[in-house]
């Protein structure tokens, strides 16, 4: 698709929800030409006033005059505050549902996609680049069609009274429309230079202060003082040599309607018969002239950010047409028995397609049993639970939970059946209950509660507040790793699913939560089908199955007993942990 | 305020005053182009003919000309030097920023210290460039119209100044209501900002938990609510921006209305009603931009006190406390009772610490999380500042040496591995940036990453990237132990650098680390015991105490934590082979 195009397809989607407000927004539209004329129209009563009522001492039409005057000035302001009113609303229900309907696209987005994009992308599409589109909606788009209408407006009235005098304006306009054009895109280029130098100086301030322990430890003081310096001057700099453009561009344009002014006069009474032009007439014009130039001010700029909000619609769309999304299948999970059954299964993720991490495995699982899954790092553990889960596709061989083939059922229903404890705890700054039952309103408070004490994570809650509604990071109080730990047992114990998966924490064992995690443990093994990538002995020894995985391939299998007896892996592993 | 005015705005005088005369030219010349109007429409009225005329024009086009002149100096006059006070302050507030202990960062986030030095310090020059130029601007303008309309008519004068305090009273209404709306927005927007990275971030949570529609219908929520707040906002705006754009015209009804009867009356030439007319427009900005300005300047006042937070927390104590002579060799390092506290209303990190490190031999600390590791490791690398008579080097107490000096002998690689987002060589040579690249060669070998660089297409200049994500965990940690290395100190600290490396890597750079000819006094914090078990001495930290110690095969003759996880780490190596 060519950049134009694929810009008009971005507009037409964007059309789309500017779409739903259609009342509001034909009313906003209307209402432009309509201020336009009353915002034309001042000038002329001023004519009027001057012309018939002043010189002809016509003081009972003075009241009308006035009172003419004075509904043309509140009717401008009641259409004006309407109208942006009625925009900004458009505006902000347009932002607000593209935000709904791009989260929730996000959302369905497939684990591959995520692992290839950095988070900071996806947050500034969803924040920084809609707000950029509002802004740009409600200040540049209209207020771009008000001006231009409000300029045609002003030169046909300018016309009417005088169409030489009208082109000697328009004489002027040209070089000062390329003097502004000049300055603007100077200074354009100047803020481009500002916009890049002051982004390199706050990467600088953000990393020296990330990096002062180094900094400070390492006597590098003055050598990054030095560096900053040079920033910080680089900075000044450019703004700088932007000061005298905008100076410059701001007060010729303030001159330029005296000066339009006196040439227009001067060319009407130097090479015009003077009795042509009544003195209402000049009024008029030098009231024109004044209005004329505002707006011509701003429309360079305004195409600028017409431009900016272009660019935010590319990226807010071009997201929208990621299809990477989970499928969905008519073929639903219900009703799952936690019977698993795994036939010479291979697997390689998607970015590493000449690096098979499962390698021809199978088992079964029977409802209600655990299985505990050994082995070193890059085994293959943690990647066969995530196609288990449905998080990923493209496994050959066969995968069957109550006897259905998963690569045939709807992702979404699976993980219905199935919750996970990973190993490092996931929050989110809300309540403690919200971390719970992750917004699950068949969950009720008793549910967390008891969820809470099973898990023996009461004692988080103890001194807070709000109990269970209480907010994760009550005063700062950031949750230990043990703790947070404990949030996501009683958050998979609290889940109707009947098949857990367990990822059991690795890295630290942090002797005060050993013993309430391990507890946790033993209650989730007890309740529900489970398969736990297991480190623990007391865990192991304890499953139904005991798989030893290295390679992606499965070395040892059988239950406590077996292995023991087979004298293979496991049971040299055991013998080990007793010797000492 | 004074002092920040003497500080910084005062440097630049020069500047200021002239800034002041260019403006004061300029507003006098603006005040005298309605005159000129006025001269030429009554001209035109009493038919007067092209030579008394002319003059007027020319001279007309003049001021204008001369206006912009004026108007171009004064703007520039005034501006610059708000960008040479954005820039001095934001090179001193770094300056001091290098010499702060820790705590400052414990009670201030990195983003709000960014937001100080970059949204503060621009408001401050806001205050002193804008603030400036549209306070004189404003009273000049007031004080110049005024005379010449009094000039004209004084009666007509009052009457069209009638709406004025009025309208500024409205509009300080408005402004008040707009910056209530506009933090809370921005308070809100926040909120989802947070939600969408933790969201983003939790993506795989939200999934096997099919919580995609309530995490859905949890950020609509504030979507809903920061949507209400922003047409909250819009319907001021939508109010306040049309008004002040009214101001204008009202004075020009009352004008039409009241100024017609003396045209009429004869009271005021035709020339003088438009001369009027053109001076409330001049007046309508500087009335609506006034309260504009007293936010400019609310605004300015509050950065100045946030700045000033900064300024006046006191840098490291003993940065200033006399140099002695530098380290030569390894010191013998002893803590004698070392208690700390972050906050002496919670109980202490660190409680009674006493230990002895002989000169070139190896301590290991071992301990869950939280136990005081870390704080130890600052507290011995001089980072955080300590209290008198608890550490010493060679039997001196650290807190009456030179800071500085003190450091130039210490390498404390950190747990939260750092690295500047730059070329992998100049990250080496990071202490001593004129170093050959020799020096760098040998500590990328001591810390086993020469045949990483030597892998990278870019070799030495391979940039490493915002805080080394081009690289793996393990590269970075390895990274950072040849920055270390290739500043050749006496005393090394390693605060837990060798957990996220393999196996085969880790016992590398513990065979290299322990192979020096002059083997610097060694700190290791570790959680793999592997990394431990050759320390000289071992001591076991729980909640801020030691609670065991003694030699890797005594430590695990007895039953603890360290036995515990020995085994528990054998098992994993089991897992390995």
């Amino acid at each position: 698709m060519t950049k134009a195009a694929s810009d008009r397809q971005y507009l037409i989607q964007y059309l789309y929800y500017l779409k739903r407000h259609k009342v509001r927004l034909g009313i906003s539209l209307i209402s432009i030409p309509l201020i336009a004329a009353i915002h034309i129209s001042q000038p002329l009563i001023m004519k009027y006033a001057i012309d018939h009522v002043f010189l002809n001492q016509q003081i009972q039409q003075l009241h009308i005059v006035a009172s003419l005057l004075a509904l043309a000035v509140v009717g401008e302001f009641t259409l004006r505050s309407l109208q942006s009113f009625l925009f900004q609303h458009i505006g902000q229900h347009t932002v607000t549902d593209i935000r709904h309907d791009l989260f929730s696209h996000v959302t369905q987005l497939k684990m591959s996609y995520f692992d290839k994009t950095p988070q900071g992308v996806l947050t500034s599409r969803l924040t920084s680049d809609l707000e950029s589109l509002n802004d740009s909606f409600a200040t540049g788009v209209v207020t771009l069609i008000a001006d231009i209408l409000t300029i045609i407006g002003i030169l046909t009235a300018m016309f009417l009274l005088s169409v030489e005098l009208t082109l000697v304006t328009l004489l002027i306009t040209p070089p000062l429309f390329i003097f502004v054009n000049i300055c603007r895109k100077q200074l354009r280029t100047q803020y481009n230079r500002i916009r890049s130098t002051i982004g390199k100086l706050n990467a600088s301030i953000q990393e020296q202060l990330e990096g002062l322990p180094i900094i400070q430890q390492y006597n590098r003081q003055v050598i990054n003082a030095s560096e900053f310096d040079d920033l910080n001057t680089a900075y000044r700099k450019a703004t700088i040599s932007s000061v005298s453009y905008d100076a410059l561009l701001y007060s010729v344009i303030e001159s330029m309607a005296s000066i339009t002014l006196g040439i227009v006069i001067g060319y009407a009474l130097g090479f015009q018969q003077q009795d042509t032009i009544t003195i209402g007439l000049l009024v008029a014009f030098i009231d024109y002239i004044q209005k004329f130039f505002q707006p011509l001010k701003e429309i360079s700029n305004k195409f600028a950010i017409l431009q900016h909000a272009l660019a935010s619609l590319e990226k807010i769309f071009g997201l929208f047409n990621v299809t990477e999304t989970m499928p969905i299948k008519d073929k639903k999970l219900h009703h799952f028995s936690g019977k698993i059954s795994l036939q010479d299964v291979h697997f390689h993720y998607p970015s590493f397609p000449d690096k098979p991490v499962i390698k021809g495995i199978s088992f079964d699982v029977q409802p209600g049993q655990t299985i505990a899954i050994v082995g070193p790092t890059g085994s293959g553990k943690s990647s066969l639970i995530k196609i288990v889960l449905g998080l990923y596709e493209g496994y050959t061989g066969s995968i069957q939970l109550d006897g259905q083939e998963l690569r045939d059922l709807d992702p979404s229903s699976i993980r219905e059946q199935m919750v996970t404890v990973g190993q490092d705890a996931r929050l989110f700054n809300r309540s403690i209950a919200f971390n719970i039952t992750l917004g699950n309103p068949s969950i009720s408070d008793d549910d967390v509660m008891r969820a809470l004490t099973m898990a023996n994570a009461l004692h988080i809650i103890e001194n807070l507040p709000n109990g269970i509604h209480s907010p994760i990071n009550q005063f700062g109080q950031q949750l230990s790793a043990g703790e947070a730990q404990l949030i996501g047992f009683a958050r998979a114990l609290a889940s109707p699913a009947p098949l857990i998966l367990l990822d059991e924490a690795t890295a630290n064992i942090d002797s005060l939560n050993e013993q309430a995690i391990q507890l946790a443990t033993e209650r989730l093994l007890q309740e529900k089908t489970v398969i736990v990538i297991a480190h623990r002995l007391s865990t192991i020894q304890h499953a139904d199955i005991i798989i030893a995985l290295k390679n992606g391939q499965i070395i040892d299998m059988g239950d406590h007993e077996s292995l023991i007896d087979a004298d293979g892996f496991y049971s040299k592993l055991y013998r080990m942990q007793f010797t000492h | 305020m004074w002092s920040f005015i003497k500080k910084y705005p005062s440097k630049y005088w020069p500047w200021y005053i002239s800034g002041f005369i260019a403006l004061i030219l300029t507003t006098f010349i603006t005040t005298l182009i309605p005159i000129e109007i006025m001269h030429i429409v009554d001209a035109i009225h009493q038919q007067q003919g092209w030579p008394t005329l002319q003059p007027m024009i020319v001279r007309l086009i003049g001021f204008a000309m001369g206006l912009a002149v004026v108007r171009t100096l004064s703007r520039i006059l005034i501006f610059m030097p708000g960008r040479y006070v954005e820039y001095d302050l934001r090179k001193e507030i770094h300056a001091h920023l290098l010499t702060l202990p820790p705590v400052f960062f414990r009670e201030h986030t990195i983003g709000d210290t960014m937001s100080r030095m970059i949204n503060d310090i621009q408001a401050l020059r806001l205050m002193s460039a804008f603030g400036f130029l549209h306070i004189i601007n404003t009273t000049m303008i007031y004080v110049l119209v005024i005379v010449q309309m009094v000039a004209i008519h004084p009666m007509l004068t009052l009457w069209v100044l009638l709406p004025v305090p009025f309208a500024l009273l409205v509009i300080r209404f408005f402004v008040k209501r707009l910056y209530k709306y506009i933090k809370a927005s921005q308070e809100q927007l926040g909120l989802i900002t947070d939600f969408f990275v933790e969201s983003v971030a939790n993506m795989s949570l939200i999934k096997t938990y099919t919580a995609e529609q309530r995490i859905i219908h949890e950020m609509q929520k504030d979507n809903t609510q920061y949507r209400d707040t922003q047409i909250g906002l819009a319907s001021i705006r939508s109010t306040m921006f049309p008004f002040i754009a009214t101001i204008g015209s009202i004075g020009q009804i009352i004008l039409l209305y009241q100024g017609g009867q003396y045209v009429i009356g004869g009271q005021i030439t035709i020339g003088e009603l438009v001369a009027f007319s053109t001076y409330l427009v001049l007046l309508a900005w500087p009335t609506a931009a006034l309260s504009w300005i007293i936010n400019i300047i609310q605004r300015g006042m509050a950065s100045l006190v946030r700045v000033q937070d900064i300024l006046s927390t006191q840098p490291h104590p003993q940065l200033d406390a006399p140099t002695t002579s530098p380290m030569q060799k390894a010191p013998k390092i002893t803590l004698n009772n070392l208690t700390f506290h972050y906050d002496s209303a919670t109980k202490p990190v660190l409680s009674d610490i006493s230990l002895t490190v002989q000169p070139g031999e190896r301590l290991g600390i071992f301990g869950a999380t939280g136990s005081g590791k870390t704080t130890l490791a600052n507290l011995v690398g001089l980072l955080e500042p300590t209290a008198p008579n608890t550490i010493f080097y060679d039997d001196i107490d650290v807190t009456q040496s030179n800071v500085t000096q003190l450091r130039s002998g210490i390498s404390l690689v950190p747990q939260k591995r750092f690295l500047f987002s730059t070329t992998i060589l100049k990250n080496i040579l990071f202490t001593n940036p004129n170093d050959e690249k020799g020096a760098a060669e040998l500590a990328a070998k001591r810390a086993c990453i020469l045949g990483d660089i030597t892998d990278f297409p870019d070799h030495w200049d391979t940039m490493v990237g915002e805080k080394g994500i081009m690289l793996s965990g393990g590269q970075q940690h390895r990274l950072a132990m040849a920055r270390a290395y290739a500043a050749d100190h006496h005393v090394l600290i390693l605060d837990d650098v060798l957990s996220s490396v393999d196996h085969d890597t880790e016992h590398q750079m513990v065979e290299a680390l322990y192979n020096s000819p002059n083997p610097p006094t060694t700190i290791i914090i570790a959680h793999r015991i592997s990394a431990l078990s050759d320390c000289n001495h071992i001591i076991v930290l729980d909640d801020g105490q030691i609670v065991d110690e003694g030699t890797h095969d005594e430590l695990i003759a007895k039953d603890g934590a360290y036995k515990a996880t020995w085994q528990y780490q054998q098992m994993e190596a089991q897992f390995n082979d």
